[in-house]
């Protein structure tokens, strides 16, 4: 009954003053009223009513969708490891970007980028110029467009292809991810260092099973801690959100520490080229991450862990290393960007010829009218 | 490539009155202090003055700065230690600032334009350097008072003052006590005590002018040419080369009765009547003659309560040390002649009563007013003295209403006949605002009364009303000069009277080199 009283909806014909509310609970409570205009009320009392009981009665293996991991055995206190911040670290961190600049429907143009940063101490140290591409995706050479990525990358020809437009662009992103870190490998690396990225160590992309195993292999040839942390998990535990259980039970039992939870993965071994943890690396944390290590010999997780912690103390991410977030950023579409590079694309086209009418109509969208009276 | 120490940042926005910068979280930027804004899309450059600075940050929500102090709360109570990353990155300051107006040209062809248009989108903003001060140099006065002043920074190679010419057009110093008023009129003097180019009469009644006041000050009788240029006049026992004030009983008239006191109308018309018929003689007739006489000697036109009023305040005159019934003793037309020779007249008043100070104070100013009026019918004679200009302090004493009294009639005329007025006040708000838009030259110390900046606000020759907090921060010896020759108000820090003593005595001009050479 937590999560019913965490939403608490007030009803559409309840009379709120907002003007003394605290600021998040007066903006939850205008999204709320905004929502339910219109909504039949005894919905979503199904819908909530839904959740709650799936969170009481769990249905194993109720959701096997792709990239979802069930966890075996069971959530013990026994398995919480505590560790301490490492006092110096190295980290290099990788991430992409993408946007769709223009959707026509039956194509779209998109933005993608990959960059790195590289964190000495606590000091930026410096940054890669982006690798950024502008890419012309429509259903009718979408198979083309990601062999040459595919080849280029990975080599060889791809064993699927994306079914869709937004497929393709998330695809060639990750693969992108992947190139920038192996190319990060080849450079002068000091050991110890940890290279981080975003995402699993899971081979989502079908074929891209070589390229993981070459960057996991290289990384322990020079001995460089090899990490992804993601912001969205999709690990289940009897088919229920496995973070929070574990987040709940760690805070309970090692109250003000940083810890790590190894967790029991099973028979994902053709997918997965690392070792999954969930950890909460600062202890004033709200968030427990899952972790993926790849660890050189010698490497204990608690010193993996140690530095990633050692930067993961800055106030606006707590327990989220902050090279990673700086990447993201540094990566991320601007709408402001997207606004520019949209306009950058008409006045090119328009310059090949193309009738500004044309561009118009084939790229008018009445949701940005919809969204100028919002 | 860029100087690190000079580049402070780059323009974000706004408008003609106000410029907005973000600037690097380790600069150092103070208020007051002027920047330049290099326009990218022309030659202009712009003077920008700071008045205001304030925190920054690149999050895109509001609420980040205070959930990060927070953060950082949180920390300190549970031990936690936080660090923000890529700090120079993600905060900064915004900078606010006035703009002055801008610059065009280069070198001895430099133009100075009031701001009215805007520097282009992200104008690099650096601080100023010395070529971009040179254009100051014919707007910073002959009557030197100090170093132009870059937020709290002092610009030895930029001295700055008030022009000698616009004096007759009268000038007011305004600071709270402590905020060295007494230093800037010492100053003062010690430029004209070099220059002779005006005729300066102080009306000290403290007593601080003359040797300082307290031992480790110095005053005007230790300026080097003060054996020349410098009169003195004492009310006390005063070693040194010095005259007692002595004022002819003559030389006092009905208006200065009525400046001291509150009259009535009989009373002030029985003072006319006495004076129509005693003339110069008026003040020993009323205090030597018994009042019954009076009252026959009138035709019993008046009461015997108003003689008796009139008596009392008349023998109150009479019994000054400083007031002689001879009328051939009196130091007046020997002030005159030294301040018509561009000396400094110091009359130190520190013995004498409010009563006597405020009168011989008035006795001095009617009479170089009416001389120098007398003087303006001979071009040839007005033209051979110089402006004689009039220091009053507590002018807020004199000057609280418009009409009445020697003072306000030199403030609204004094301009024409080379008469003008430096009136010294702590509280300009009492001054009447009339009188108070007279004074075209204003000398702002700190001040740290609302109505009183609000005052001289809306007085001063340029606007200064964006400049109300830092006037409030001046430190003592910092001010702001406004007059008709200035392309704004000047930020400036007074010398210290007793350290240009010391640089006047110990090196020669010509081979005096500025403290901050190399600086730039």
């Amino acid at each position: 009954m937590r999560f019913l009283s965490f939403i608490c909806l007030p009803k559409v014909s309840e009379s709120i003053s907002f003007s003394y509310l605290p600021y998040t609970l007066k903006y939850a409570v205008i999204d709320f009223r905004r929502m339910l205009k219109g909504l039949n009320e005894k919905e979503l009392e199904n819908v909530v009513s839904q959740m709650v009981s799936d969170m009481e009665e769990p249905q194993p293996g109720s959701a096997q969708e792709k990239g979802i991991i069930e966890i075996k055995g069971d959530i013990t206190e026994s398995n919480f490891q505590a560790f301490t911040k490492s006092e110096n670290a190295e980290m290099l961190a990788v991430d992409g970007g993408s946007a769709t600049i223009l959707n026509a429907g039956s194509f779209v143009v998109a933005g993608v980028r990959v960059g790195h940063v590289i964190f000495h101490g606590k000091e930026f140290s410096g940054a890669s110029e982006p690798d950024y591409h502008l890419l012309h995706l429509a259903s009718g050479h979408l198979e083309k467009y990601y062999e040459i990525f595919f080849e280029k990358i990975v080599g060889g020809n791809p064993p699927d292809y994306p079914k869709g437009l937004e497929e393709a662009v998330g695809r060639i992103r990750a693969l992108m991810e992947w190139n920038q870190v192996e190319k990060i490998q080849s450079q002068d690396i000091p050991e110890g260092a940890v290279l981080a990225f975003d995402g699993a160590m899971w081979a989502g992309i079908k074929g891209v099973g070589d390229l993981l195993e070459r960057i996991v292999e290289q990384a322990k040839q020079k001995k460089i801690i090899l990490c992804g942390i993601s912001k969205k998990s999709m690990l289940v535990h009897n088919s229920r959100p496995l973070i929070p259980a574990v987040q709940m039970l760690g805070d309970d039992s090692l109250p003000g520490a940083t810890w790590h939870y190894p967790l029991d993965t099973g028979n994902y071994a053709e997918k997965l080229f690392g070792k999954i943890y969930l950890a909460k690396l600062h202890p004033r944390s709200r968030y427990v991450f899952r972790v993926d290590l790849s660890l050189p010999g010698g490497v204990e997780p608690e010193q993996a862990f140690g530095k990633l912690a050692y930067y993961a103390d800055d106030p606006t991410y707590v327990g989220y290393p902050y090279p990673l977030a700086r990447v993201h950023n540094d990566v991320a579409f601007s709408r402001a960007e997207v606004s520019d590079l949209k306009a950058m694309l008409r006045a090119a086209a328009l310059q090949k010829g193309m009738n500004p009418k044309e561009w118009q109509l084939t790229f008018q969208d009445f949701h940005e009218i919809l969204d100028t009276g919002r | 490539m860029v100087d690190e120490k000079m580049n402070l940042g780059r323009v974000t926005g706004k408008d003609v009155t106000e410029i907005v910068f973000r600037a690097y979280r380790d600069q150092d930027v103070f208020l007051g202090e002027m920047l330049i804004g290099d326009c990218q899309d022309s030659d202009r450059r712009f003077i920008l003055r700071v008045i205001n600075i304030m925190h920054g940050n690149e999050a895109s929500e509001s609420s980040w700065a205070p959930r990060t102090a927070g953060a950082f709360m949180d920390g300190d109570n549970k031990d936690q230690e936080y660090h923000v990353y890529d700090a120079d990155r993600r905060l900064y300051n915004h900078v606010v600032c006035a703009p002055l107006g801008y610059l065009m040209g280069q070198g001895n062809d430099v133009q100075f334009r009031s701001p009215k248009t805007i520097p282009s989108h992200f104008s690099r903003v650096r601080r100023a350097s010395k070529e971009d001060y040179r254009f100051l140099e014919r707007y910073l006065g002959d009557v030197k008072l100090g170093s132009l002043r870059s937020g709290e920074q002092v610009i030895r190679h930029v001295p700055v003052g008030v022009a000698s010419k616009d004096l007759a057009q009268h000038m007011g110093v305004f600071a709270t006590t402590g905020m060295g008023k007494s230093n800037l009129m010492k100053r003062l003097a010690g430029s004209v005590l070099e220059s002779g180019t005006l005729g300066l009469l102080i009306l000290d009644p403290h007593g601080e002018y003359i040797d300082g006041g307290k031992e480790e000050l110095r005053g005007l009788m230790h300026h080097p040419r003060a054996a020349s240029n410098l009169e003195t006049y004492v009310t006390r026992e005063v070693e040194g080369n010095v005259s007692s004030v002595k004022i002819s009983s003559s030389e006092i008239s009905i208006q200065d009765m009525e400046n001291l006191w509150p009259f009535s109308q009989p009373q002030v018309e029985l003072l006319n009547a006495v004076w129509g018929r005693e003339r110069d003689n008026w003040l020993p007739y009323i205090v030597d003659t018994e009042g019954a006489q009076i009252y026959q000697d009138f035709n019993e036109q008046f009461h015997e309560g108003s003689i008796g009023v009139v008596k009392r305040r008349a023998s109150v005159l009479n019994r000054s040390h400083f007031i002689t019934r001879d009328t051939r003793i009196s130091m007046t037309k020997t002030i005159i002649e030294q301040l018509h020779t561009g000396k400094v007249v110091l009359v130190d008043l520190a013995g004498a009563s409010e009563t006597e100070e405020l009168l011989i104070s008035s006795v001095l100013a009617r009479a170089i007013f009416q001389i120098n009026q007398s003087k303006f019918k001979d071009k040839k004679k007005f033209k051979e003295i110089p402006i004689c200009l009039i220091a009053l302090e507590e002018a807020q004493r004199v000057f609280n209403r418009a009409w009445g009294g020697i003072f306000p009639q030199i403030a609204r005329e004094g301009r024409k006949f080379k008469t003008g007025l430096c009136a010294i006040s702590q509280q300009p708000k009492l001054i009447d605002n009339e009188v108070i838009s007279q004074f075209n030259t204003l000398v702002i110390l700190g001040l740290a009364d609302r109505q009183d900046r609000e005052r001289l606000s809306s007085s001063a020759r340029q606007d200064i009303s964006k400049l109300d907090y830092e006037i409030q921060t001046l430190m003592t010896g910092e001010g702001l000069i406004t007059g008709p020759n200035t392309p704004f108000a000047l930020p400036l820090k007074v010398d210290l009277y007793e350290s240009y003593l010391n640089e006047l005595v110990t090196e020669p001009k010509e081979n005096k080199k500025p403290i901050d050479s190399g600086f730039f």
